[in-house]
C-alpha cells in the first residue's frame, strides 16, 4: 500500500469521530446560547407587560392579545413569584407537531389586583437551524478534507517525481558502468538529500571497486611475470645436455604444471574483466561466420576423435556482442562438445533462428546438473581442465543477457547447449 | 645479426639472453628504458625484444621514436598485459609480433628468426636445413629439389623445428606454436604426435634422414645429428 493511501486511511479514520463530535458540541453551544437569548427576550415582554399593568387601573385584558400571551391570572395578594423560567411544550397548530418553548412566569400586582403573569416563547425553529447548522458543518469538513485528500492524490505524482526517479536510477545502477554522478539535484529538501546521500555512497562503492579491480588485474599481470621466469629457466634446464630421463620428467611435469598455472591466471584475468565489463566495444558480430570458422579451425580435433561433426548454419545471423567474447563464448561451447564427446561420437552444430544449440554424445554429468556452470567444476576424467570454460560462457552470456540452457538426453546420451537470444 | 633485450625482469632477461646467444646473436641487454634509448642511438641493431612496462617507460615510447628514424630494425614485444589493445597499439606503431608472458623461449627464437628473415631477406628469403629448402613466400618444401606436399600444421611444424635446431621442444611449446589459444585441444599425447609422424615420414619419404628424435617422451629434437 502507498505512503498517500495509508495516510488517507489513517486521515479519514480520525477525522469521523472528530466530525461527529464536533456535530454534538456545536448544537449543544448555539441551544445553550439560543435559551439564554429566548430568556433575555421573555424579560424584556416581561417587563412590558408589567409596566404596562402598574399603570394600568382596568382589567388585565388592556395587555391580551390574540393569542393570550402573556396570559394573565389574576391571583391573590399573597403569592409572590420572582420570574422563574421553565421548559415546556405546546401544540403547534400547523401540523399538530408537539414544539419546544420556553416560559417565564412571575407575579404582578398595582394597586387593585396580583396578576401571575405567564410568557411563552417557542424555540423549536431555532433548534432546527442549529441542528441543521451543525451537521451542515459536520458535513462540510469531512467534505472539506476528502477534497483535500483529491488534491493531494492529483499532485502526488508530481511532487514524488524525483523520488521514483532517484528509485529508477538506483534500480539501474551497475557498478561496473561509469555513470557516477547520475543523481541530480532536486528542488525537494528531502529528496535532495536522499539524492545527495546516494550520490555520496556510489561514488564511495565505485571508488573501491575500481581500486578492487586494479587490484586484481595488476595482481594477475604480476604473477605472468615470474611464471615467466620459471617457465624459461625450465625451458634452458631441458635444453641441457646428457640429463638423464627422470630428471627430464620432473622438468617436464613442472612445466606442465606452470602451463595450467599460467592458463588458469589468464583465465580468471579474463572472468574478472569480463565482470568488470572491461570489453564494452560491441558490434554487430556475423555469428553465422564465426560458427563455420571455429567449427574448421576445430576440425582436426574433432577428426583425431573421429568425431562426425553436422552442421546446418543459417547464413547471417548476428549479434551485438564484443566480437572476442563471442569467439571466446562459441568456442569454449564447442571444445566443450569435442572434449567429452565419445569417441566416434558426434557433434551437431544448429544456428538459426536466433538460436545456437549444440549437442554432443556422452555420458551423464559426474556432478549435479546445477553446478555445470559454476567455476572450478571438472570432469573426474578429465583433470587436465581448470573447470573455467562454461563459467565464462555463463558470464558472457549474463553480460548479454543471451539464455542458454543445458539438457541431457538419457535414452541417446546427449548432451544439448542452447543458446537463445 | 645484432640483438637487443630490453627487459626488467633480471632472470628473464638472462634467460632469453643464453638462449639467443647459443643460437649465434651478439645479444646486447638492458632493464631500464633509458638506458635502452641511449643505446639503441650509440648502436645499430638488427632486432629489438621490447617489454612494454619498464621501471621508468613504456616500451611502446622507444617504438614509437625508431619508426620516426626510420631505421630497419624489427621489433618484437613481450608483454605481461594480454590485452587486444596493448596488442593492437604495438603492431600499429610498427612492431612486427607480439608476444605475451609467459612464452616458451623456443617460440621468442622462432618470432625473431621471422621477423630477421621478412626485414632482411627480401626478395628471396630461403629457409634451409641440410637437403630441406623452403620458401616461406609461396609456403614451399623442396627435399633436393623434389617438392614435398606437406599440410598447412605439417609446414609450420617445420619451419619451428627448424628455427630452434637441436634444442629440446616440449610437446606445449609445439601444441602453443601450432594451436596458439586453442591449444587446450591439443594437449591430448597423441594428437601431437600424430602430425610429427606424419612429417616425418613425408620427409623421409623423400629421402631425408630421420631428423626428428623423441626425447623420453619430453619433447622433440630437430637435429642432424
Amino acid at each position: 500500500m502507498k505512503l498517500l493511501s495509508k495516510t488517507a486511511i489513517y486521515l479519514c479514520l480520525a477525522s469521523f469521530p472528530i466530525a461527529i463530535l464536533g456535530v454534538f458540541t456545536l448544537n449543544w453551544f448555539i441551544h445553550k446560547s439560543t435559551i439564554h437569548e429566548i430568556d433575555e427576550l421573555l424579560i424584556s415582554h416581561f417587563k412590558k407587560a408589567e409596566k404596562k399593568l402598574k399603570i394600568s387601573q382596568n382589567q388585565a385584558f388592556v395587555l391580551g392579545d390574540l393569542d393570550d400571551n402573556p396570559h394573565l391570572q389574576i391571583v391573590p395578594y399573597s403569592l409572590k413569584i420572582k420570574p422563574i423560567f421553565s421548559d415546556s411544550t405546546e401544540i403547534d397548530l400547523r401540523n399538530n407537531d408537539e414544539v419546544r418553548i420556553r416560559v417565564l412566569q412571575a407575579t404582578v400586582h398595582n394597586a387593585q389586583q396580583n396578576f401571575l403573569v405567564t410568557i411563552t416563547q417557542s424555540y423549536e425553529e431555532f433548534e432546527e437551524i442549529s441542528t441543521k447548522l451543525s451537521w451542515g458543518l459536520g458535513i462540510y469538513f469531512l467534505g472539506f478534507l476528502l477534497l483535500l485528500l483529491l488534491i493531494n492524490f492529483l499532485i502526488y505524482r508530481q511532487l514524488w517525481k524525483p523520488f521514483y526517479e532517484i528509485i529508477d536510477h538506483l534500480r539501474n545502477y551497475q557498478l561496473n558502468k561509469s555513470t557516477p554522478s547520475i543523481f541530480k539535484k532536486e528542488a525537494i529538501e528531502e529528496f535532495n538529500l536522499l539524492s545527495q546521500t546516494l550520490h555520496q555512497m556510489t561514488q564511495r562503492i565505485s571508488k573501491q571497486f575500481i581500486l578492487q579491480k586494479e587490484f586484481t588485474e595488476n595482481a594477475s599481470h604480476e604473477i605472468q611475470t615470474p611464471i615467466a621466469v620459471i617457465s624459461a629457466e625450465l625451458e634452458t634446464l631441458l635444453g641441457s645436455e646428457n640429463l638423464p630421463e627422470k630428471e627430464v620428467n620432473h622438468i617436464q611435469k613442472s612445466m606442465d604444471s606452470l602451463q595450467k598455472l599460467s592458463q588458469l591466471n589468464k583465465s580468471l584475468l579474463l572472468l574478472t574483466k569480463i565482470e568488470n565489463n572491461q570489453f564494452s566495444e560491441i558490434e554487430e558480430v556475423n555469428l553465422s561466420n564465426l560458427v563455420s570458422n571455429l567449427l574448421e579451425m576445430y576440425q582436426e580435433f574433432a577428426q583425431h576423435k573421429n568425431i562426425t561433426i553436422h552442421q546446418e548454419i543459417q547464413p547471417n545471423q548476428t549479434l551485438e556482442i564484443n566480437p572476442l567474447l563471442a569467439e571466446i563464448l562459441v568456442g569454449n561451447l564447442l571444445k566443450n562438445a569435442i572434449r567429452y564427446n565419445q569417441k566416434s561420437g558426434n557433434l551437431t552444430c544448429i544456428l538459426k533462428d536466433k538460436q545456437l544449440t549444440i549437442t554432443n554424445k556422452g555420458d551423464k554429468l559426474p556432478f549435479p546438473e546445477t553446478q555445470l556452470f559454476n567455476r572450478f567444476v571438472k570432469h573426474p576424467k578429465h583433470p587436465e581442465s581448470m573447470g573455467l570454460g562454461l563459467a565464462i560462457v555463463k558470464q558472457i552470456a549474463e553480460q548479454y543477457g543471451l539464455k542458454i540452457t543445458y539438457k541431457f538426453d538419457k535414452m541417446k546420451q546427449v548432451h544439448t547447449f542452447i543458446m537463445k537470444w | 645479426m645484432k640483438i637487443l633485450l630490453i627487459e626488467d625482469e633480471p632472470s628473464l632477461l638472462l634467460s632469453m639472453q643464453h638462449y639467443l646467444e647459443e643460437e649465434g646473436y651478439i645479444v646486447s641487454t638492458t632493464n631500464t628504458f633509458r638506458d635502452a634509448v641511449e643505446k639503441i642511438n650509440d648502436y645499430d641493431y638488427d632486432c629489438l625484444v621490447v617489454d612494454i612496462t619498464l621501471p621508468d617507460g613504456s616500451g611502446l615510447d622507444i617504438i614509437k621514436e625508431l619508426k620516426q628514424e626510420k631505421t630497419n630494425v624489427g621489433i618484437v614485444i613481450v608483454s605481461a598485459k594480454n590485452s587486444l589493445d596493448d596488442r593492437l597499439v604495438g603492431l600499429d606503431l610498427g612492431a612486427d609480433d607480439y608476444l605475451t608472458k609467459p612464452f616458451h623461449l623456443s617460440e621468442l627464437n622462432a618470432r625473431i628468426k621471422s621477423v630477421l628473415r621478412r626485414r632482411f631477406f627480401e626478395g628471396n628469403p630461403k629457409i634451409t636445413f641440410q637437403e630441406i629448402s623452403i620458401s616461406p613466400e609461396n609456403q614451399e618444401v623442396f627435399v633436393k629439389n623434389e617438392i614435398v606436399e606437406l599440410t598447412r600444421k605439417e609446414y609450420e611444424l617445420l619451419i619451428f623445428f627448424i628455427s630452434n635446431k637441436n634444442r629440446i621442444l616440449s610437446k606445449s611449446a609445439i601444441a602453443e606454436h601450432l594451436w596458439g589459444d586453442s591449444m587446450d585441444l591439443a594437449d591430448s599425447h597423441d594428437f601431437i604426435y600424430t602430425h610429427i609422424k606424419n612429417l616425418r615420414r613425408k620427409l623421409i619419404e623423400k629421402g631425408c634422414p630421420d631428423y626428428v628424435k623423441t626425447r623420453y617422451g619430453a619433447g622433440y629434437i630437430f637435429s642432424e645429428k
